[in-house]
This record gives structure tokens, sequence and C-alpha cells, in this order.
């Protein structure tokens, strides 16, 4: 058949069943769009921090990067001496606060020199501007400049290292100045008035170096001495492994959300295509009888999922987009402690072309796989022969195979996130393969339960249910909720676990000690900012004593993981409950001693590690530690390092504290010293004081808003999940109208059908979503224990039995709720069409 | 030379767990421009007999050939563009599928050879012929019974094809429009010198074809054949509805 | 049993013309009278059986079911008045495809009584109609005679006093369509039931006591005329 007549017959049906390919697009449109904004968020995260980085280095292939807070500036001199280097450029970045004022925001101040240019990269333009080589005024992004409600010349207060200074705003930089960099939160000066401000003089934290063409080598060789271990030697983009390995965990947790919205897409898809399974199947046998071949209704069937699935796939990836821009536009908090970024939002031709890949392959399935049958055999087409016996012994061994390895999975605890994701596979495909004889079952225990009622409200819906012409829709329905359920039951469970541990490490980590004096700013919630330790005079009897806190990012491997300098005099300088192998008062004893750390779990796994063993620290100076304990990652996911206070200081060859912990003495209130304190450091300080109650709801909050995503899109999930299941039920109620009519001729009222109909879908989707929220369980207990041995997050796990019954119960009453006021219209047919 | 040939055809169905055999030793053999028809009760087996007459099922024993080809010789393929060209097949239930209107569905079997534009004219002079052009919009489950014997021959025609099996297009039917359903039946033989096989269940309609057949236990009888006493075929000869009337 | 008064029931065409389905019909049935009710297709006898069903209000006249008028009925009255006092016969979609032969005969007593006792009821019915042995079969699994009777023990299982029955041979071929129509008279009768039977097939008519015929939505007695036949 011509192309043109394939056409004109698509046509022709589509006029009279608009209503039910529109839902299926609907449906695809759904999961695509769902997949489409998970993957633009994921690639956008990375991709964006990757940009801004390759902005910035340029031609540069090595960076010389500082392991503490700075290096002498004049390694840059002997770094261009190096014989195999063409050009190199230092800058010196320093986290700080500005405010303009009762605005605050968290920004990395890079200062930087003309030198920049020569690197070639495309923020250079703005690094060689005449103004940079001595003018004392500080470049903001616009966005940032709004933000803080700022104009040129202004001035605005930093809080950097440990005091505060002003500085004037002197230009507004633009995109076209320093392209994505534009979204970051950063403020770039002059390298000198950058070094004065920080009061880090003479200091570099990096330099990148561009070696001349085919000296890569010969530099590498040449820097790594130059470091002589004390600095680190490393790809000049190496900034972008970091981050795509501190990110990993939101990545992935976006994943597989995506993946379990574009399943319940898809299933959504699949039973508003199977409305039209009937239709299809009476075209396939008018036109076999004309003599068409098969080939020619290949040739139909495939323009249909064409059609479908590459306008579905158009609609969702524009409605994709809308949802990238307005829900997942907001960027992971925790990640802007240790690295800055943009919020750039990158689409690229792969996630576009694997998204609507995605949306045509469920379209094909959809509407291909229930003609697989009738098209392979080539002959005429008939209902499937049932054999319900052997398609059921098949069925549950099937799935008791697959809820064994699930739960085998469960048990194992394990260690590799792969396996993990398998787990959930196998969970899934037991309950997808178990459900109908779930089902079927049920039906028979309520055929039996309303045995003895006189009505014809349960007989019809349970006929309704047993109808072999719709079983198929019917189970689509059920799986749908159940898939929905299961997936939202599982990740939120999971997530409320990982908060639970979340909030424990909060508490533990801020009673270190009672009230806290650290550097402001939303991005130093982890005590990381290094200052000077001021002298602190409160009067006796307040605080009863002080104790130095040290900690800081340190790059280890591909991980920026967190090194926690504890003191040795805090009640509790490890935090409690966080242990995975090794006991706290043991670990304890040792890192009051010194020369002991405790190691997060993932972290050693990956050094391979072992309680008791030895190993150096990469720190500024290379310290030798031994591992007394491994722990859970406390919260920051490339993993956590908890040494003695004063360990810390030598490895870091420096005094600076991050915080200085004042316990308090016996009868004051954390807001009493807190308010000592504040008097004692002075208006001009550019330091905080925080009690440990308000450092632990800050943390909270930050762990809180980094989770959102997940708490959105498991919304999304079950919104699609309930139009999905209320569009195919009416959509089956609708085509059973006729039906309804003629037993409003035997004399049954439009009460009595709606009851029924109200019935029928009450036990679909409240069986489909039991059983989704029952699998979702044990889903919870995999995911819990996977994030704990494979992230290596705290998570403290407890079953989410209220959680579960409560999306179980919200889901059904929402969906049937819905199904009902289509039934209540279908039930209200006049009577007459009943009587031809 | 016979245009279809039906030879001591036989064929069994399988009905839930026994087997019914639907055709005995059935032979038959038609020419261009003629009109048979087959009378039996629902079930006897009439249908299967266009079915097999028209490649759309393979007899078990027997041969059936068509322009002097046996069928089962053919590749599927070419069984279906047989079909779709030289043998037109109209089965009482019309379209199976509800989406096609009336145009629709007598376009259809044109689609291989014709544009859209083109078929559907064909279609729409076909329908002007037999006289229902005016519900050419309407669906199939819409038709009166007399408009859907008549879309139905329609459909059959409009290929111009050289044998057309009718599975009864009497059903339903007064006998003045039975008439009129034979007459077109008639006119179509005469003008288009195509070869009529059909069916029907009132006895009436098959004995206004050039010979008529009935099926009973599934081995075909001449109608007239007066050599067997008894039986069904005697009982309801032609005018004997009435008696009871 | 049932009465019709000068019941008129009019349409109008789409094109703007009256078409007199129902034209001042009268007429009544005695219990265990049937009456056939000839006429070819669009001649308005699925109207005439769709108002006395209280599915269609005529447009003026009166009808009347054993001391109930039929016209008056709220539409819940209606339902109760189709459910429990008529037995209407039509043609095979009404079969609940789900559902086994006993339990589609036995479905207008699914209110009134638990649904085994309903099957109970309804079993002898279903062996007089020659179904004893189909019991639990689906509708698939029955030919379409056999679909048929199941409706006709449907219609009679509430032992209503007035059977209608649209067509209820049109699927059959005539050796079974006499079948049913010799079952149904002899139940209609032995019962008493008030029988009214639409069809245009004149062997049908035949089985009835009395046979009218409805031409242009006027009723006249039906003549067994062979001239046009």
């Amino acid at each position: 058949m011509k192309l043109a007549n394939v056409a004109a017959l698509y046509q022709m049906r589509l006029r009279a069943q608009l209503g039910q390919e529109l839902l299926a697009l609907l449906g695809i449109a759904v999961g695509v769009s769902l997949l489409f904004a998970a993957l633009v968020a994921n690639t956008s995260l990375t991709g964006s921090f990757e940009r801004t980085t390759k902005g910035i280095v340029g031609k540069a292939r090595y960076e010389f990067a500082a392991r503490g807070e700075g290096f002498d500036e004049r390694m840059l001199s002997k770094v261009e001496g190096l014989s195999g280097v063409a050009a190199a450029a230092g800058i010196l970045e320093v986290r700080a606060q500005a405010r303009s004022g009762r605005l605050r925001r968290s920004v990395l101040l890079v200062g930087v020199t003309p030198d920049f240019a020569k690197l070639d990269g495309a923020v250079s333009p703005v690094f060689s501007y005449g103004w940079l080589a001595d003018v004392t005024a500080l470049a903001l992004p616009t966005p940032l400049v709004h933000e803080l409600r700022l104009t040129l010349g202004q001035s605005v207060i930093l809080d950097v290292s440990g005091h505060s200074v002003v500085a004037r705003l002197g230009t507004k930089l633009q995109a076209s100045d320093i392209g994505s960099l534009i979204d970051s939160p950063v403020a770039i000066a002059p390298l000198h008035y950058a070094q004065a401000l920080s009061n880090r003089v003479r200091q570099l934290s990096r330099v990148f170096v561009v070696p001349k063409a085919g000296q890569d080598s010969r530099v590498r060789a040449e820097l790594t001495r130059l470091a002589a271990g004390r600095i680190d030697v490393r790809a000049a983009d190496f900034d972008a492994a970091l981050f795509r390995q501190a990110s990993q965990p939101t990545s992935q947790s976006t994943a597989m959300f995506s993946v379990f919205s574009a399943m319940v897409g898809f299933l959504f898809a699949f039973s508003a295509v199977l409305l039209t399974v009937p239709q299809r199947r009476q075209l396939i046998a008018d036109l076999r009888t004309e003599g068409y071949g098969p080939r020619t209704i290949f040739k139909v069937l495939l323009f249909d999922a064409l059609v479908l699935g590459v306008v579905a796939s158009a609609v969702g990836i524009v409605a994709g987009d809308q949802l990238a821009r307005h829900l997942f536009d907001q960027r992971p908090v925790f990640l802007e402690m240790a690295f800055a970024f943009g919020s750039e939002r990158i689409t690229t031709p792969t996630t576009v072309v694997i998204a609507a890949a995605g949306g045509v392959a469920a379209s094909l399935i959809a509407v291909l796989g229930p003609m697989a049958p009738s098209l392979l055999r080539g002959a005429d087409i008939e209902p499937l022969d049932r054999k319900p016996g052997r398609l059921d012994s098949a069925l549950l061994s099937s799935g008791l195979v697959c809820l064994a390895a699930g739960i085998v999975t469960v048990i194992a605890r394990p260690s590799l996130a792969g396996i993990g994701v398998g787990g959930l596979v196998f969970l899934t495909v037991a309950m997808l393969l178990l459900l109908p004889l779930i089902l079927r079952r049920l039906v028979a225990l309520l055929d039996l339960a309303t045995e003895g009622i006189r009505s014809i409200v349960p007989f019809l819906a349970i006929t309704d249910l047993r109808d072999p012409v719709t079983h198929l829709r019917s189970l689509a329905v059920a799986a749908t909720g159940a898939v929905a359920i299961f997936g939202s039951v599982a990740l939120q469970g999971a997530h409320a676990d990982l908060q639970r541990g979340l909030d424990r490490t909060s508490a533990d980590l801020s009673s270190i000690g009672d009230v806290w004096v650290v550097a402001p700013g939303r991005a130093n919630l982890l005590a990381t900012t290094p200052f000077r330790a001021p002298t602190l005079r409160v009067p006796p009897g307040v605080i009863s004593r002080f104790a130095d806190f040290r900690g800081s990012f340190l790059d280890v491997g591909d991980r920026r993981i967190v090194v926690y300098g504890s003191p040795a005099s805090a009640r509790r300088p490890i935090p409690r409950g966080q242990m995975i192998d090794g006991d706290t008062t043991r670990a304890t004893r040792l890192l009051r001693a010194g020369g002991w750390a405790v190691v997060s779990a993932a972290l050693a796994n990956q050094l391979g590690l072992r309680v008791g063993q030895r190993f150096v620290l990469p720190s500024p100076v290379p310290t030798p530690l031994r591992v007394s304990a491994l722990s859970t990652n406390m919260g920051w996911p490339p993993g956590a390092m908890v040494l003695n206070s004063d360990d810390y200081a030598r490895a870091w060859g420096s005094d600076d504290v991050s915080a200085v912990h004042a316990t308090l003495a016996p009868g004051v209130t954390q807001a009493e010293g807190a308010q000592e304190l504040r008097r004692a450091l002075g208006p001009r300080s550019g330091l905080d004081v925080q009690t440990a109650a308000q450092r632990e709801r800050d943390q909270r909050a930050a762990s809180r808003e980094g989770l959102t995503r997940l708490t959105e899109i498991a919304a999304l999930v079950l919104v699609a999940a309930m139009i999905a299941m209320a569009a195919a039920m009416a959509g089956m109620i609708w085509q059973r109208r006729a039906f309804l009519a003629r037993m409003k001729v035997e004399g049954y009222s439009a009460g009595e059908l709606w009851r029924s109909l109200l019935l029928e879908a009450a036990v679909l989707v409240g069986a489909g979503c039991a059983i989704g929220a029952l699998f979702g369980l044990l889903g919870q207990s995999l995911l819990s224990r996977a994030l704990t041995s494979v992230t290596g997050f705290p998570v403290l796990y407890s079953v989410a039995v209220v959680d579960a019954l409560l999306s179980c119960a919200a889901v059904t009453l929402v969906s049937v709720a819905i199904i009902g006021v289509f039934g209540r219209r279908a039930a209200s047919i006049d009577a007459r069409v009943g009587v031809r | 030379m016979s245009l279809l040939s039906v030879e001591h055809v036989g064929k069994t169905h399988q009905v839930g767990p026994y087997q019914k055999r639907v055709l005995v030793d059935v032979s038959l053999t038609m020419r261009p421009g003629d009109l048979f028809g087959v009378w039996g009760p629902q079930r006897s087996g009439k249908s299967t007999l266009l079915r097999l007459a028209a490649g759309l099922e393979a007899p078990d024993v027997g041969v059936v050939r068509f322009d002097g080809t046996d069928l089962a010789t053919l590749r599927k393929a070419q069984r279906d563009a047989l079909r779709l060209r030289d043998i037109g097949l109209v089965q009482g239930e019309g379209p199976q599928s509800q989406a096609f209107t009336v145009l629709d569905h007598v376009a259809v079997p044109l689609y291989k050879r014709f544009k859209p534009r083109q078929a559907r004219g064909r279609a729409m002079a076909m329908l002007k012929k037999l006289d229902v052009a005016e519900c050419h919009d309407a669906r199939w489950h819409q038709l009166s019974d007399c408009e859907k014997a008549l879309v139905g021959l329609a459909h059959g025609l409009v290929r111009e094809p050289r044998l057309l099996l009718v599975d009864d297009p009497t059903a339903g039917l007064d006998t003045l429009q039975q008439q009129e359903v034979i007459e077109l039946l008639r006119k179509a033989v005469v003008e288009q010198n195509v070869a009529v096989l059909m069916t029907s269940s009132m006895l009436a309609a098959v004995t206004e074809a050039h010979e008529s057949f009935t099926l009973s236990d599934g081995r075909l009888l001449p109608v007239t054949d007066a050599s067997r006493p008894g039986g069904a075929v005697i009982e309801l000869r032609r005018g004997s509805d009435q008696q009871r009337g | 049993m049932l009465e019709l008064h000068s019941v008129v029931k009019h349409f109008a065409s789409p094109g703007g013309e009256v078409i007199r389905a129902v034209d001042g019909v009268s007429l009544s049935i005695d219990p265990g009278e049937m009456v056939a009710l000839y006429g070819p297709s669009g001649s308005g006898k699925t109207t005439l059986l769709k108002i006395i069903a209280a599915l269609l209000r005529p447009d003026s006249g009166a009808v009347r079911v054993g001391s109930r008028d039929v016209l008056a009925l709220s539409k819940r009255e209606a339902a109760a008045y189709r459910l429990h006092e008529v037995g209407f016969v039509r043609q095979q979609p009404d079969f609940v495809p789900g559902a086994s032969a006993i339990d589609n005969a036995a479905l207008k007593l699914f209110d009134e009584l638990r649904r085994r006792d309903a099957r109970r009821r309804v079993e002898p019915l279903m062996h007089r109609l020659g179904l004893g042995d189909r019991l639990r079969h689906a509708g698939d699994e029955l030919s379409t005679g056999e679909r048929q009777r199941v409706l006709i023990a449907r219609a009679l299982s509430t032992e209503p006093s007035l059977l209608l029955a649209d067509e209820p041979t049109g699927n059959l071929d005539s050796r079974r369509s006499r079948d049913v129509m010799e079952l149904l008279c002899e139940l209609c009768h032995e019962r008493g039931v008030a029988t009214l039977l639409v069809t245009h097939d004149p062997l049908v008519a035949g089985y009835a006591d009395r046979a009218l015929e409805l031409h242009d939505g006027r009723l006249q007695d039906y003549v067994g005329d062979s001239s046009h036949l």
C-alpha cells in the first residue's frame, strides 16, 4: 500500500478514535516529559559546571592546586620558569560572604591577573581589561548585583577570613564578559586587591599551566617535582571530575525517579493504547479479508505507532523543557559549599534524542506489542488462545523467582549501585508478574464475600473485572497504580530514612560545641572556612572553655572530601551514631591521643583502607595517620574524615581555625553565651556566632532543600498515575455505555450501575496501589540499605507504613473520585440506547 | 474453462473438545456469468465454503482451483493479491472496524491500486450505482439491513472482481428487499460477466439463482434434487413460509 | 393486561419532515395472550415497544399495564416496573460477557435474592429451555440460539405479567426460530403472561394468537396475504 494511502487510512480512523489517541498521546508525553526534564536537570548540573571550568581554564592543560588555603605567589614565577611551560596564570580563591544592608550571599572571591588572557578561555577577555592591573574594586555578575540590590560604585561588605572589609563595586559583569560564570556566585577582583581583602598577602590557590606543544608529559613531571608532594598537580579540568563525583547521589536519585516516571507514563500510554486494540484487531481482520498482506498491515500499524510516538515525544519534550525550567531548576545547595557553579540549563542533542527515542519506543511497543502474536503468525487475526492454567503457573513461578531475587538483594546489602538498581528491577518485575494472580484471587474473594448481598452492584463489578475482553486493560490500570506507588513509596521511604539520618548527623556535628564562632555564610555550613583564631574576652562564669575546631575540603583521588579536626577537649569529638565499623568510645580515645582518624566507609573502600591500617593524608603537609574506625559519610556524599584538631593543624601547616567552640559554664543558656561572645567579638568582626541549635536548624534546612527535587518528582509520578488510571478507567467505562443502557432496560437504576462502576474502579485501583505499597516497602528497605553501603550516607531505616498507606489511600481516592464523575455521566445514559 | 472449481473438498473444524465436519466431499464448478445460490441454516458451513473459495482457508482434503490454479499451491501473498483484485468476498457482518464510514469501507479494497482521492471517487460511483450513495457518510451499524446488503455488494463489486462471494445478503430483509438484492446480483452477472456465489438462510432467495444448492450435514446437494425425499428441502419449498400466517 | 389507547408518537426528521412513528395506536392484550406485531423495518414497531417499556413518552394517549398507568411513572418507578413486571427479550448484545449462562439468566433477580438463591430460582426455567447442561458456560461457549434462550429465561425469571419481545429470533435460522418460538409460546400460555412480539418474519408472526401489522404508525389486522411476498 502506498504511503499516502496508509496515511489516508490513518486519517479516517483518527476521526473515530481521536479521544483514545489523545489519551495515549498524553500518556507517552507525560513519560517523555519527566524523563527529559530529569535528563536536562542532570546534564545541566554537571554540564554547566564543566562549561564554567572550561571557560576559566581555556587552553591550560594542568593546574597546580593548593591543598590548603594557598601557596606562595612566587611559585608562579617558578612555574613560568619551567622549560616546557608556554604560559601560566595564578588565581586566589577565597570563600566569603557578600553583604549589602540585610541582604547576604555566599560568594567565591576570585583574585585574577591580566595574565589570564594568555589562557585564551571563554572568560579571558574580562581578565585582560586594563582596570585589573591596579584598581581596588570588585566585579560582580549582574544577577548577583541585582540580588544584593547594589549599584555601581556602591560599597559592599565582605566577610572574609574572619573579618569584615568594605569593598567597592566597580563593574557589573555581563554574560558576554564571563559566559556561563554569569550565574555563579563569584566576586572577581585584581589579584592584589583580593589578597589584601582576604588577608592572604602574596598567596595563590591555583596556577593554571599551558604547556608548549608536545611538552605535556615533561611539564607534568616538572610540576610534580616542584610541588614536592605538598601541592596537587592535576589536569586543569579536574574539578569537573570532582564535581561529578560529588553530585552523583543527586543525579542518580533523579535518574531513578525519572525511570519510574517514564514507566508510569508508559503504562499510562499502554492502557490508553489498549483501549484501541479491539479497533485495531478489527481493522486488521478487515484488511486481511480484503487480501492485504502482512507487510501492508505492518506498515499500517507502524504508521499508527510512529505518528503517535513522534507527536507524543514532541509534546513531551516541550512540556519537559517547561518542567526543567520551573520545577527542576533549583540546584543542590549542599554542593555550593565546595564548588562554585552556575545554574545554566543545558539541553544537548543527546538528551533530546534519548527522550524522543524513549517515546517512540514506548509507542511502538504499545501499538505493535498486542498485535505481535497475530503479526508473527501472519495468519488471520483471532483472539489469543487463552490457556489460563499454563500461563498462570508460568506467571507464578517467574514472579516468585524475581521476588526471591529481590529479597535476596535486600538482605545482601548491595555494595554496588548497579546491584541495588537490579534489586529494584527484580521487585518491579515480580510485582507486575504476580499482579494478575493476586487480582484474580481478590476478585474471587470479593465474589465469595458478596455472595449473600442482595444487590446487582457487586455482581456487575465482579463480572466486569472478569470480562476476558477488558482483562488486559484492567490489568494495565492496576499495574499503573502499582508501579507509581511502588516507586513513590520505595523512594520516598528511602528519602525519609536518609533525611532522618542526616538530621541526626546535623545534631551530632552541631553538638560538638555549645556555641560556635564561625565565618558567616550559607556556604560555610560545615564550618570549612579558615580564619585566624580571635582572642575572646568574656566575663568569667559564662564560658567554661574554648576549643579550636578545624575543617576544610580536601581532594583525595577523585573525591572532594570534608576533613574535620575535632578538639580533643570536646565532650564528643566524634559524632555519635555514625559508626559503620568500629567503636565510638575507642575511636574517641584514639582521636584524643592523636595520630588516628575516623574515615568514611565509601572513601576507605576506594582507598582500600581497613581499621587499624596506616595511610598518608594528602594534606598540604602530608601526614601519616591510622584508621580508628569507619563511619558514614556524615552527609557529605564524596566522604568525610575526622581527626584530632592538633593533627589537623600540623597537616595543614597552619594554626588557622574554622570554628571556635565554646563550652558553656553550668547554668548559662546557649542564647546568653552567644550574646556574650558576640559582644566579645565586637561589631567590626567578620565572624558569626551561632548556637548549636541554630547550626543544626540551618543544616537540616540545607539537606532538605537538596532533596526537595525528589519529593517533587514523586508527587508528579503520583499525579501522572492518578490521571493515567482515571483516564484508562474512564475510557473503559465510556466504551461500556451501550451495555449500561441495556442494563437500564432490564430495570436497573443509574445509581446501581454507578455504584457498580465505582466498586470496580475501587477494587482495581485500590488493589494495584496496595500491591504497589507492599512491594514499595520492600523497595524502601533495599534502597536504604544500598544508600548506606554504596554511598555511605547516614541512613536511619524505619518502615514507612503510614506514608505508604497515605499515598495509597490518596491516589485511590482521587482516581476513584475522577472515575466516579465519568461513571456518573456514563451511568446516566439514556436507557433507550439499549433498544436498537 | 471454469473460473472456480471446488473438487471433493472436505473441512473439519475444532469446536471446543469435539471435531465438527463442516464440509464433506463438496464439489462445485462455476464459469464467468454463473449465479449460484447455497441455502442452509446458520453454522451449516456456508461461510466456510465461501472462505475456502476466497483462499482464506485451506481444505483438509480436495482442491479449490481459481482460474485453473490450485489455491493451495499459491504463496500466501499471491492468494492475498488474488482476493484484493479478482475475488470479492462480501461477509454478512460487514466491516469489523467501526471506524470506517460507508465510503471508506467501500474504498478500502482499492488502496493498493489507486490514490486516496481516486479510490474514494470509484467507491462513490459504485455506491451511486447501487442507489445507496446518500449513506456514504454513515457508519455500518447505523444502516438498515437493506442498506447493509447493498453497501456490502458495492464493497464487493468495486474492485471489479471476476468472482464475487456473497455471504447471506438477504439476512433480515423482507421479501421485496430480497428480490431487489437478487436482481442486483443478476444484473452484475450480466453486465460485468462476474461469477457470483451467494449463500442465504432464506430458501426463497437461493432459488432465484441459476443453480441452487443446500448444505446439509456438510454435504452440498442440489435443491431441486427430487431423488432425495423428505428432509428440510421439501418442507420449506418456496412460498411455504406463509403457511401459518 | 396491557392496554394502549390512542397512543401517538411523532418525530421530526433532520429535514423538518414529521415522521409518524406511532399514530394513534390502540391495543389490548389479555393475560396469556400472545400478540404478534408485524411490520417492515422502520415501521415504528420498536418505538411502540419503548413506549410500553416506559423508555419513551408518547405525545399523547394512554398506556396501562394491569391497573398501573405507565405514563405516570417516575424514572425510579419506571425502572422498578421494568425490573419486576416486564420481561423484555431483545438480541444478543444483552449478554453480560464476563458472566455464566445462569448468572445471565438470573441477572434480574440479584436485587431481591442472594446470588445463590437467584440461581436456584432460574434453574428449572433453564432446564425447561434446554439449557440444563449449559448453566456454567460463558457467553462465547454458547451458540446463538442458546444465548437467545438464556435471554428468554432472563425475561421470564421475575415472573412478569407482560413480556415484550423485539425480534426474538432475529439472529436465528428458520429451524432454530421455530424451536425458540414454540418454547416462548408454551411458556407464555402456561404462565399467563401477556406477550407482545415484534417481528418482520412472517414465520414468527404465525405463532401468535393474534397478528397485527403496523403500517405508517397505524395498526391494522395482519392478513397472511401471500400476494406481495
